[in-house]
């Protein structure tokens, strides 16, 4: 028999299914002749249906079944959120497009003029609904309860922070060591009431879950002062940490200790 | 399980109707996350791992269900997603054994013990053990009892450079089996 059909007879399923393929019946006939590789391919098909049964015999772990549902159901909302998100998110994603030369300049200049006055709608409408810490808190505790929604569910740092770049959802310049080099498991962008937040979730040992979120400081009327230590205090069930780098405002939510969370942030 | 034991599909919703395109995505994965699970576990040797790849699977699909045409193809296309998403996963990581496949590269065959007893955990340990291309053949040769056919089709690779994986693969197997035998 030639190499050829050898590798067909090892390539053949344990099952037996190949059997009725008119090459691997032919193999198989060439193999008949030869008592050694018939042997040998007969014990070697022992070990595929051992190999087969063992593989086969494990059993997915108890509630994987419903993290799948719950995490598809979260990705197809965000995916078609309400249209309030939607009009928001968009806003924030698209980028600006090459002008078109053909027209004529005040209908740019008009476009920067409504840009201008949206932009500081926004900012005003934003300073007037100013949050307090304890009502975004609490916006963002019932969001954790309820089950975070990941846009993007990545474990790899670079491809967060790009997704999270690219939409241009805020997020400290820099983030205590310990807690950076966590692998993440994904990100999404809110918009809470005009404000923007976005989640980094990152994993600990053991696939605990720690939840991210930064929103501009100017838009809270009570963010922690820049640069001064995180204040980590038991928050509805949980644990969260609060602190403000730069410009952005962070809030932790995890259900470990204090005392761990105040190491991470070390 | 094979193909002529799997349940058919149930029929593809208009797309129009969120709620039933929602439970067809669900009946869907529920039908193969077990054999998506296995397949994950025999490539990363990780239970967690194994999850995070399967729900990585399972959010695709419900992303981009669209984009798959014919439903006969949706069984390959969840496996090619599960594989391409551990590669990444192994690009972050680079923790795989490497098995240099020159040592063996006309291994004759040998008679294995005629009882041959293997538990599940010797099974992903030995699988772990090699290298990436014959570890993700193997796994869907044992785990989904695939044709080398469509072994290829899943990998993206011809169906000749599958049959000599397999052969290099088994015989890399039989020598990290045989302590355990």
């Amino acid at each position: 028999m030639t190499e050829e059909q050898l590798q067909l007879l090892r390539a053949a399923r344990p099952s037996g299914q190949d059997e009725h393929d008119a090459d691997v019946a032919a193999a198989r006939a060439a193999a008949a002749q030869d008592g050694d590789v018939l042997a040998q391919l007969d014990a070697e098909r022992r070990t595929d249906l051992a190999m087969q049964d063992a593989l086969q015999s494990v059993a997915p772990p108890a509630g994987l079944e419903s993290a799948l549902l719950t995490a598809m159901r979260a990705a197809r909302g965000a995916v078609e959120p309400p249209a309030a998100l939607r009009e928001s998110v968009i806003t924030a994603v698209q980028l600006p497009r090459r002008p078109d030369l053909s027209r004529r300049r005040w209908i740019g200049w008009s476009a920067a003029a409504a840009a201008a006055v949206a932009a500081g709608g926004a900012w005003w409408w934003r300073k007037a609904h100013a949050f307090t810490m304890q009502q975004l808190s609490e916006e963002l505790a019932a969001i954790t309860k309820k089950g975070v929604t990941l846009s993007l569910m990545s474990m790899d740092k670079s491809a967060v922070v790009g997704w999270l770049n690219d939409h241009q959802a805020p997020r400290a310049d820099s983030l205590p060591d310990k807690l950076d080099a966590l692998p993440r498991k994904g990100c999404h962008l809110y918009d809470i009431a005009g404000h923007p937040v976005s989640l980094e979730c990152l994993l600990l040992p053991g696939m605990r879950e720690l939840h991210l979120f930064a929103t501009p400081a100017a838009g809270l009327a009570d963010a922690p002062a820049a640069g001064g230590a995180a204040e980590v205090r038991d928050f509805a069930d949980r644990t969260l940490a609060t602190w403000t780098r730069g410009a952005q405002t962070m809030l932790l939510f995890c259900h470990e200790p204090a005392a761990e969370v105040r190491a991470l942030l070390a | 399980m094979p193909d002529d034991l799997q349940p058919a599909l149930p029929p593809r919703p208009l797309s129009a109707d969120a709620a039933g395109v929602q439970a067809w995505l669900e009946t869907v994965v529920l039908q193969f996350y077990r054999q998506l699970y296995r397949y994950a576990l025999s490539l990363t040797g990780h239970e967690s791992d194994a999850a995070d790849l399967t729900q990585q699977t399972a959010v695709k699909f419900a992303l981009k269900w669209q984009d798959i045409r014919e439903d006969a193809a949706i069984k390959s296309w969840l496996y090619t997603t599960l594989y391409r998403e551990f590669l990444l996963l192994r690009r972050r990581e680079r923790n795989t054994v490497a098995f240099d496949e020159t040592l063996l590269p006309d291994a004759p065959l040998e008679t294995a013990p005629q009882e041959l007893r293997v538990d599940s955990r010797t099974a992903v340990e030995a699988l772990g053990k090699m290298d990436e291309p014959h570890r993700s053949v193997l796994s869907l040769f044992y785990v989904e009892d695939l044709s080398y056919r469509e072994i290829a089709i899943i990998l993206g690779v011809p169906a000749g450079t599958v049959m000599s994986r397999l052969s290099r693969a088994k015989d890399a197997l039989r020598q990290l089996l045989s302590p355990a035998v």
